[in-house]
């Protein structure tokens, strides 16, 4: 998945080769003019070099600016780590609390229409049930000074588990965009510590627009990486639940959420890494280079 | 098509405006280099030495005057062209911290490249009198990071490299060992330097005081 990322954005690698402009005199693939009007050929396939063997296409997806996104994984390791766990733990509340809701609506699904009883209907215990019903009905008719009758009380009963299923997807939605949120703040850290490298980069010809993506794809990395371990520990743990004490949990639970989850996730923290990274790619060459860092 | 020369400024001027004043860096400069030639510009320190190569590099522009690259005006550019003029015919060299320190060797010096060629790399390293390309820039010396940043800077064949005082933090014996690599270079080098005793290395050297370039005498 790492690497189908980082292939996406090769394809819009601006290709010097490719293109012309106005009168230099432009480098061709099997022609490379230099100083001294040298002629070099590209090579291609596989080359044993130092030791290793290589093959083009597989570097040239893990060489570039792009793959730099992953490379500055293994800085910050501490900030980049709290940040992992800070997403994971919003990915787990989520999944819990969406789970809860899915469990209630199978529920609510599987009762029938509000009018129905609400529960597994069973002939041995229906009595004890409508009896039950009938007590708590009365219960809340002298304690609300209100006349409701079952009827209307199963169809409020139903629309309150509504309502809750709704407060838990909005719960479920704040914690993650809490877990994410922070992934703008690291990112703005990571990015201010590399002005000079940023300029480094620039000096060697990269563009704004690769800069761009490169740091908004690292901001991305981060969003998966704690997506991926946030579902894995998550699913652990309705797991855990639904052998415990809910036996259909984890049956009812579809495959999409997770998916969801990882892609939601993923591209929030791509959005929330726009302007750390559109911010580092506006930063002026002269200006980088005099930073220490 | 090839150019008579590389590098030409005409009437180049930058003028910094700072608070409540203009500082001239640089006035009415006007020279060439030749293909292949190597130029050394002296000055003492904020004699506007690095402005001079920022220029040069497209990383500046001219207040006046016009830079034209192999017969290119500069000032026609625009970002994205830039940016790929200094990709294909611009090769940088710093004073200091040039290397991306969580990149090896290897990976630095191919970094820029479009294409990852690994054996032409190599090739520049080994010219370069670099070995143990498994390394990171923390475990090795200033005069192995400029070499190495000296085979990055060739690594897409430029036209030109443009060195910043790149040997201001090396002792005499390394500056002597990377001025004679800087020697071998097929391109067009303009290097400044603080230190005008390195003029025998070069072509030709001028002398850059106050703004204003002078041939060495």
């Amino acid at each position: 998945m790492i690497s189908l990322i980082l292939r996406i954005p090769l394809f819009s690698i601006k290709e010097p080769y490719l293109f012309s402009i106005k009168n230099i005199n432009i480098k061709t693939p099997n022609d490379v003019i230099s100083g001294k009007n040298k002629i070099s050929k590209k090579k291609s396939g596989l080359t044993l070099l130092n030791g290793r063997t290589s093959i083009f296409n597989y570097e040239l997806v893990l060489m570039g600016i792009y793959t730099l996104s992953l490379k500055n994984l293994r800085r910050n390791r501490l900030r980049n780590l709290s940040t992992v766990l800070r997403i994971s733990l919003g990915v787990i509340i989520l999944l819990i609390l969406v789970s809860s809701g899915l469990g209630i609506s199978s529920f609510l699904e599987k009762s029938g229409p509000s009018s129905g009883k609400i529960g597994v209907q069973s002939s041995t215990t229906a009595d004890n049930q409508s009896n039950l019903v009938s007590s708590a009905v009365n219960y809340i008719n002298s304690f609300l000074g209100s006349s409701i009758t079952e009827n209307q009380f199963f169809s409020r009963l139903e629309g309150l588990l509504v309502n809750l299923v709704y407060l838990l997807d909005g719960l479920a939605s704040v914690a993650l965009l809490i877990g994410v949120l922070g992934i703008m703040n690291t990112m703005g850290f990571n990015l201010s510590e590399r002005r000079r490298e940023i300029g480094l980069l620039k000096c060697m010809g990269f563009t704004k627009r690769e800069i761009f993506i490169s740091c908004t794809l690292e901001s991305g990395l981060l969003g998966f990486i704690g997506s991926i371990v946030g579902v894995i520990i998550g699913t652990l743990g309705i797991w855990l639940i639904s052998v415990f004490f809910a036996p259909d949990l984890f049956n009812v639970l579809p495959l999409w959420l997770f998916v969801g989850t990882i892609a939601i996730t993923t591209l929030l923290s791509l959005i929330l890494g726009l302007y750390p990274a559109w911010f580092t790619s506006q930063i002026r060459v002269e200006e980088a280079l005099l930073c220490d860092y | 098509m090839i150019t008579e020369s590389i590098l030409a400024f005409n009437q180049v001027s930058k003028v910094y405006h700072r608070k409540n004043a203009e500082v001239t860096a640089l006035k009415d400069l006007s020279f060439s280099l030749p293909p292949d030639s190597s130029t050394l510009v002296t000055g003492p320190s904020g004699a506007g030495k690095t402005s001079l190569i920022y220029l040069a590099g497209l990383i500046k522009t001219p207040s006046s005057g016009k830079i034209c690259i192999k017969g290119v005006p500069t000032s026609d550019l625009d970002d994205s062209e830039r940016s790929l003029m200094i990709r294909n015919e611009i090769g940088f060299i710093f004073r200091r911290a040039n290397l991306l320190p969580y990149l090896n060797i290897l990976e630095n010096v191919m970094l820029p490249m479009s294409s990852p060629d690994e054996g032409k790399a190599g090739k520049l390293l080994e010219k370069a009198h670099v070995d143990k390309w498994d390394r990171f820039p923390r475990d090795m010396s200033p005069e192995e990071v400029q070499k190495v940043t000296l085979a990055r800077s060739l690594v897409n064949d430029p036209a030109i490299v443009l060195a910043d005082e790149p040997t201001a933090e090396l002792d005499r014996e390394a500056t002597a060992n990377f001025l004679e690599l800087l020697g071998k270079i097929d391109a067009t080098l303009l290097l400044t330097s603080s230190q005008s005793s390195l003029h025998n290395f070069f072509d030709k050297s001028y002398m850059l005081e106050y703004g204003v370039l002078r041939s060495y005498p």
